[in-house]
């Protein structure tokens, strides 16, 4: 006969596939804690450019509604729209180190599995945000650099 | 009875068995890793190529800018410091590398962990990016001392030459 106390599910594998025999050690937990540390220092300075960037962005503003100088309001425009483009671009990063540090500091301290989880998540998408950010970089490089390359052949 | 102590072991947060959430952010984790660790071998040998042809590149530079009628006081002073400076990237270059060493470490044992489930390659795996991040720190707190030494360097320096 069967047994009718068990879970639904009890008979599935885990969630995408086998349990993987991968565990946390005490060594790991130490590493993820020193790594969340150095992790939160990088955060921490990321936030400090990002206030540098606001005090300019303030200044240029500023500058703006003075009128003073050569610069007209339509170069002003593109220099606070440059600066929020630049902002947002370390402020994603910065946000995502901060919230891995965050979590994996709560997660080695009180043994929470799910905010470590959150954490490596965090830690992923940083990885995956600069990797593509660097990728579009090197394929603009390469873009102008062929482009000279053909203007030099066309020549 | 062992499906339901398995199954509690799933929903305990205090179990200590890696869940498939984060082996799979670090499968992801460990190929950009590894990206991005080839990608500043690459700009590191780009540096390195640069700073051996330094001299000459300031050379040249001095040449263009004596020919137009543009001399350039810094780079005038960078080529009398040359072997100075060429030693101070030559040991920028070296940190870089020995640092993101670590990183490329960190990529290669992730994924031999997850692939073949070696418990060892996973403790090397974090201890390569702890010593990743701690390295990392460090040179960038020695960057920020250095920048700022430079600054108030450079503003003495104005203030004895203007005195």
């Amino acid at each position: 006969m069967d047994n009718l106390n068990q879970p639904l599910d009890a008979d599935l594998p885990e969630a995408g596939g086998k349990q993987s025999g991968l565990r946390i050690t005490p060594s790991l937990r130490q590493n993820w804690h020193i790594a969340s540390r150095w992790g939160l220092f990088f955060a921490v300075l990321g936030f400090l450019y990002l206030g540098l960037l606001a005090f300019m962005l303030l200044s240029v503003a500023g500058l703006g509604t003075v009128g003073a100088g050569n610069f007209g309001g339509a170069e002003i425009a593109v220099l606070i729209f440059m600066m929020l483009f630049v902002g947002a671009f370390v402020f994603i990063p910065t946000w995502f180190m901060f919230q891995f540090s965050q979590k994996i500091q709560r997660g080695v301290s009180s043994n929470d599995v799910q905010a470590t989880q959150t954490g490596f998540t965090f830690l992923r998408r940083f990885y995956q945000f600069v990797g593509i950010l660097l990728a579009i970089v090197l394929g603009m490089y390469a873009l102008i650099f062929l482009l000279m390359l053909f203007g030099l052949m066309m020549r | 009875m062992e499906s339901l102590d398995h199954n509690f072991q799933q929903h305990n947060p205090n179990a200590s068995e890696t869940t498939w959430q984060m082996r799979q952010d670090w499968h992801t984790t460990a190929r950009w890793a590894r990206f991005l660790s080839i990608v500043s071998f690459v700009l590191s040998g780009i540096g390195l190529l640069f700073t051996l042809g330094f001299s000459t590149v300031l050379e040249q530079m001095m040449a263009i800018g004596n020919s137009t009628g543009m001399e350039n006081p810094m780079l005038e002073a960078m080529l009398n410091e040359k072997s100075i400076v060429t030693v101070f990237f030559l040991l920028l270059i070296g940190a870089q590398v020995a640092v993101n060493l670590f990183q490329f470490r960190f990529a290669g044992r992730l994924k031999d962990a997850l692939q073949f489930t070696d418990q060892q390659a996973l403790e090397e795996a974090w201890l390569n990016f702890s010593n990743f991040f701690k390295w990392s720190g460090i040179m960038v707190i020695a960057f920020i001392v250095v920048y700022f030494a430079f600054i108030i360097f450079f503003v003495a320096s104005l203030a004895t030459m203007g005195g």
